[in-house]
């Protein structure tokens, strides 16, 4: 199954009718997978099996590449060459586990076929050690990201601002929760965040916008 | 969903953090934490700060709309503390509700996406 983590489901739906999925293909517009799983970007996945029990924390889950998209993907390979050198090098890192994808995809047609005996299915010590830490900051940061999304719908989007900035602050590595801010800024607004996204996964890390899979 | 006030009635705490409030203390699941006595206030109803704190649920504050939202439980834990997976229902882009539950009996992997 797909979730959206969109609190504009509009925003999501042109990628839902083009994909015209035949599996559940649901919106979760206050993001509480992000809460609930730790999903600090997307895509990122989970897996739970017959009898409920998560098998694998969220992580990183990329599709493996369609021939469809490869001159999608070459146009962007094209831009990222042409940018500046400290760009090109910030985009890079923060892309370098995106080529992953096809080992995702692998583990999960092995556990499909497999079960319980699939290599990758971890057990439940595993999963909750691998799942994201919750120190009081993030729990914080949390939330002020409800606060922000509330005060959005509800249309005091420029008073969103502050508590999507606050949340990014305490949770910096959550990059679901500035991605997100980020797209509902109006440009009319100007600039209304300290620094630009690159300039942030630089600050940040850009390890941890994609960190790699552990499988 | 954030409130606009600090004092809750028993089922608005519960149906806002999932906690029960009990005389033994704040309950959810099989676990019971006990309550310091300032988590009631004087006409029986929830002083929500006395008990996120003592939960470890920290509380964001929105002066200018006189908003709080609580966050969830944290310090020295992991997003999962089981391995069961949580009620989850959400809306598809129909506006019908899907109930994760109904997949049991199978396999899923979950992938969340986004339009950023």
């Amino acid at each position: 199954m797909t979730v959206a983590l969109d609190t504009d489901i509009e925003a999501a739906r042109p990628f839902h009718e083009a994909a015209n999925p035949t599996h559940p293909s649901l919106v979760d517009p206050a993001l509480v997978l992000v809460e609930m799983f730790g999903m600090t970007n997307a895509p990122f996945g989970i897996w739970v099996d017959e009898s409920g029990t998560v098998v694998r924390p969220a992580e990183v889950a990329f599709a493996p590449r369609q021939p469809s998209a490869t001159n999608d993907a070459q146009d962007t390979e094209a831009i990222i060459a042409q940018l500046p050198p400290k760009q090109r090098e910030i985009v890079e890192a923060m892309t370098a586990n995106m080529s992953d994808s096809d080992r995702y995809a692998a583990a999960m047609r092995d556990w499909a076929a497999k079960g319980a005996a699939s290599e990758f299915v971890l057990s439940s010590n595993e999963v909750i050690e691998r799942s994201r830490p919750r120190p009081p900051e993030f729990g914080l940061a949390a939330a002020h990201f409800e606060l922000a999304q509330h005060l959005h719908r509800a249309g005091f989007a420029r008073d969103a601002v502050e508590h999507f900035q606050e949340a990014h602050r305490l949770d910096p590595t959550n990059w679901s929760y500035h991605r997100e801010a980020l797209s509902l800024v109006d440009p009319s607004w100007g600039q209304v965040y300290e620094r630009d996204m690159l300039s942030e996964v630089a600050e940040v890390g850009a390890e941890t916008f994609y960190p790699p899979l552990d499988m | 969903m954030p409130i606009d006030h600090l004092d809750l009635t028993i089922d608005e705490f519960r149906d806002l953090t999932g906690w029960e409030i009990k005389p033994e203390g704040a309950c959810r699941d099989e676990r019971c934490v006990p309550l310091p006595a300032t988590a009631a206030t004087s006409d029986g109803r929830v002083d929500v700060t006395a008990v996120a704190e003592r939960l470890g649920m920290p509380i964001a504050h929105d002066e200018q709309h006189g908003l709080w939202a609580v966050g969830p439980e944290s310090g020295g834990r992991r997003v999962l503390d089981d391995v069961d997976m949580p009620d989850l229902v959400l809306p598809d882009f129909d506006g019908n509700t899907f109930d994760f539950a109904t997949l049991r009996g199978r396999k899923v992997a979950l992938i969340a996406w986004a339009s950023w």
